[in-house]
């Protein structure tokens, strides 16, 4: 019994190694699923069995009989009853055995569906004295150990390789021609090609290797393309093969092929979306394709294009973190990352714009360095510190390069969001100079407002008070005179002095009405007023006034309740039922009309009469303090009553208006707000 | 028996002054004295710059407005109510200014009452009347209470 020390399965490239690299279980496994067959053989051939099992290969699982029914069973045991059996002759194997005491033949499982899924490998040649070939075994893998074990071999180093690079480069056009290179080593073809599914359903040439087939590159064909073989294989997704010939156009032109040659196309498919083809060509010193013999090439190719899915996926994601990069870059917000220990991970471009800082040289520091004052560190510390758990808000200031403090609003939050145990930081922070710039105008801005205001109202205060002293002096001296001249003064004199005293009276007015006006806005107190209440006492007061002049007044039940100040409120509505009493004219009916409704945030208030309405040329002038509309002897009043009005309303956020016509009554229109502005 | 006291009043409008005058005029002939400014009235009231031996002089009433050149009638109010011996004495404002922050304050610096003076003539005649009347009486009550 001799067996063959040097067996060509140990010298066969890749496989026979991967396989004697399995693990004793399987070996176990493969010996028990020998027993039954060697049961039928001599003890000492039993022995060289399980010797050549022992010495080359655990995964040697059969052996052959001399009759073809054999093999086939033996195989059919093998690989399942799903598995289509490459059949094999007798002849042809004793052929291989005989002559060489080898074999170098695989025996491939072809499922219906078009996987292959075990091989039997190779086959040994068990000879007898006479080295006469008479039983041989075979030796089985299954892809699956191939692909556990891809890296043991030299096939390994390379695909290892081209996997290295798969994940270190992100430029996939790179790995694509990677791909081709290695690949087209790996299985010794003349030429590869990767094509890519765009997004307009054709397939462009991505990357290219082999002579005469640089002009492919950056072609394309159509996916349904049936003289593609690329196309053939995505629209499968199925590897597809072919031959080489002059004849049948293939894609690419395969004029430069070397024809008779096996071709191969394999579609890349990731998370079962088919994303392209790889196209391996022309597999050099092999006739046509041949499933058996090239079923190793068909596995090479399979992984090789499991690593441009892998790549794509990669390049994908490559993309997506790219544009999420630019975004974060063109947001005005400053990002940072910062890590457990306050370190700065990541920053975006918007604290480069902002404190002058690049990105590149804040990664790997504090975030304390942004930070220049103790106080301030101290703040920056607190915000990190608290943000491993929940997000937190706060104001910092850090500091420009060149040293100026920069106030931010600073939203930190959990990496992975709120309420996840994190170890990272995500800090968005905003400049709000300009805010605080605005905030301190506006201030200084209501400041000098303020003292206008004041210096207005000292003015108003003075000219009122200057004014009215004189004319108690005016009033007093004709008072004096119509005592002292007493009978002396005739009828004439008299109605002077009467003249006299109704200016001074008149002036007195002015001058009072002035004073009010100069005072309605300031000192507001507002809340919540239920426009009901006050109607009510309004219209309590005005009952015996308007009773006597035959005057309706119908308040609509349910008025809003708006946010105002209620003395002045109860002034506006008391200028606003005077007015329309004032300008009722002599409408038999005379009726005045309150009412009033809620339009979003607003409640809006009519007061409606049926007098002798305004022109609207006037609507507006109705509004300015001292206009009257009226000579003094039609109506009494100083104009004051609607200026104070709008007053009123515009300091409480309201707007006043008129809708009226001439001899059609008037109404006055206002709102209010309902609740407090921003709160 | 006693010396009547005068009614003092501060007053810088010559015209309002002469109203005044005109109609406190019959009320039991009883001495108006009129002083122009805040100065003259506290040199008066408190006998600085007065005459040597005339001492002080404590009013029966002291009319006060509040718009008075050189010393302010809140100012004046303010010395006199600090100033012993003047520190019961009733002070009635007497102002056109209707101004609340100027009742207020005026009231918080010890002002007995607050009259703004009206235009109308005879209002004013009456209210000044009525105000010195007003004072009058309580004096008397107060000077022929026991104790």
């Amino acid at each position: 019994m001799q067996t063959q020390p040097e067996s060509p399965l140990r010298r066969r490239n890749g496989f026979a190694q991967l396989i004697a690299a399995r693990p004793a279980s399987l070996r176990e496994r493969w010996e028990a699923a020998l027993a039954p067959s060697t049961a039928a053989l001599s003890p000492d051939e039993r022995a060289a069995v399980r010797q050549i099992i022992s010495h080359f290969s655990q995964a040697c699982v059969g052996y052959l009989e001399h009759r073809s029914e054999e093999i086939l069973a033996s195989a059919a045991a093998w690989l399942g009853p799903s598995g289509m059996i490459r059949r094999f002759t007798l002849a042809q194997l004793q052929e291989f055995v005989g002559a060489f005491h080898q074999a170098a033949w695989p025996l491939v499982a072809l499922h219906a569906n078009g996987d292959v899924s075990a091989l039997l490998e190779a086959a040994e040649a068990i000879t007898d004295c006479s080295l006469m070939a008479i039983r041989a075994v075979a030796c089985e893998h299954q892809r699956r150990i191939l692909n556990e074990a891809n890296e043991t071999a030299e096939f390994g180093f390379t695909l290892a390789e081209v996997t290295r690079s798969v994940t270190s480069s992100l430029n996939l056009d790179e790995v694509l021609q990677l791909v081709c290179e290695e690949g087209a080593r790996l299985t010794a073809v003349e030429g590869t090609l990767v094509r890519l599914l765009e997004e307009d359903g054709t397939l462009a040439c991505r990357a290219v290797w082999g002579s005469g087939l640089e002009a492919t590159l950056g072609s394309m064909v159509f996916a349904d393309d049936t003289q593609s073989l690329c196309s053939r294989a995505v629209q499968s997704r199925r590897v597809q093969t072919a031959t080489t010939t002059r004849e049948l156009p293939l894609d690419p032109n395969p004029m430069a092929l070397v024809p008779g040659r096996a071709c191969l196309a394999v579609p890349i498919i990731a998370k079962g979306e088919v994303l392209g083809a790889m196209l391996f060509l022309g597999v050099q010193n092999h006739g046509p394709f041949d499933l058996v013999r090239d079923a190793e090439l068909v596995l090479t190719a399979e992984l090789l294009v499991g690593q441009i899915a892998l790549a794509i996926y990669n390049a994908r994601l490559h993309a997506q973190v790219r544009s999420l990069v630019y975004a974060l870059d063109h947001i005005g917000e400053c990002v940072l990352v910062v890590d457990s220990e306050g370190r700065i991970i990541y920053a975006n471009q918007a604290v480069m714009r902002a404190l002058d800082h690049s990105p590149s040289e804040l990664v790997g520091q504090s975030l304390l360095v942004l930070a220049s004052e103790a106080a301030e560190e101290e703040a920056t510390r607190r915000i990190i510190r608290e943000s491993f758990m929940e997000t937190r808000e706060g104001e910092v200031i850090w500091r420009h390069r060149s040293g100026a403090p920069v106030p931010f609003h600073v939203v930190s939050t959990p990496m992975g969001g709120e309420g996840t145990r994190s170890s990272q930081v995500v800090i968005l922070a905003r400049d709000i100079t300009e805010e605080k710039r605005r905030q301190e105008e506006e201030k200084a801005h209501r400041t000098q407002l303020q003292c206008k205001n004041q210096e207005l109202e000292a003015f108003v205060y003075t000219v009122s008070h200057d004014l009215r002293s004189p004319l108690v002096s005016l009033h007093g001296l004709t008072g004096m005179l119509r005592i002292e001249a007493g009978d002396a003064l005739n009828e004439s004199a008299r109605h002077l002095l009467d003249r006299l005293d109704a200016n001074v009276l008149r002036m007195e007015r002015l001058i009072g009405d002035l004073l009010q006006f100069s005072r309605v806005g300031r000192h507001l107190q507002t809340e919540v007023v239920a426009l009901d209440e006050v109607m009510a006492e309004i219209a309590i007061d005005w009952q015996e006034r308007l009773d006597a002049r035959g005057i309706r007044l119908d308040v609509t039940p349910s008025l809003p309740v708006v946010y105002a100040d209620r003395t002045s409120l109860r002034q506006v509505m008391d200028n606003l039922i005077g007015n329309a009493a004032k300008f009722m004219g002599d409408n038999p009916a005379p009726r005045i009309e309150v009412g009033g409704f809620l339009e979003g945030d607003e409640a809006h208030l009519y007061v409606r009469d049926n007098g002798i309405g305004i022109a609207p040329e006037y609507h507006e002038r109705v509004f300015v303090i001292f206009q009257r509309l009226h000579t003094d002897t039609d109506v009494e009043g100083t104009g004051v009553g609607l200026a104070i009005v709008r007053k009123v309303i515009e300091s409480l956020g309201g707007k006043v208006w008129i809708e009226s016509q001439v001899g059609e009554g008037c109404t006055v229109h206002f709102t209010l707000p309902v609740r407090e502005k921003g709160g | 028996m006693e010396v009547p006291r005068a009614t003092v009043l501060v007053e810088d409008d010559e015209d309002h002054a002469f109203l005044a005058r005109w109609a406190l005029d019959g009320m039991k002939a009883r001495s108006l004295v009129w002083l122009r400014d805040g100065e003259e009235a506290l040199s008066y009231l408190t006998g600085v710059g007065a005459p040597a031996g005339s001492g002080r002089h404590a009013p029966e009433l002291i009319l006060l407005d509040i718009n008075l050149p050189k010393i302010s009638g809140k100012e004046v109010l303010r010395q006199i109510r600090s100033c012993a011996g003047l520190d019961a004495t009733p002070v009635v404002m007497l102002t056109t200014s209707d101004r609340q922050e100027d009742v207020t304050e005026c009231y918080a610096l010890g002002a007995n009452s607050y009259v703004i003076k009206p235009v109308q003539f005879e209002d004013l005649s009456r209210k000044l009347r009525a105000i010195v009347r007003y004072w009058r009486d309580m004096n008397h009550t107060q000077q022929g209470s026991p104790g």
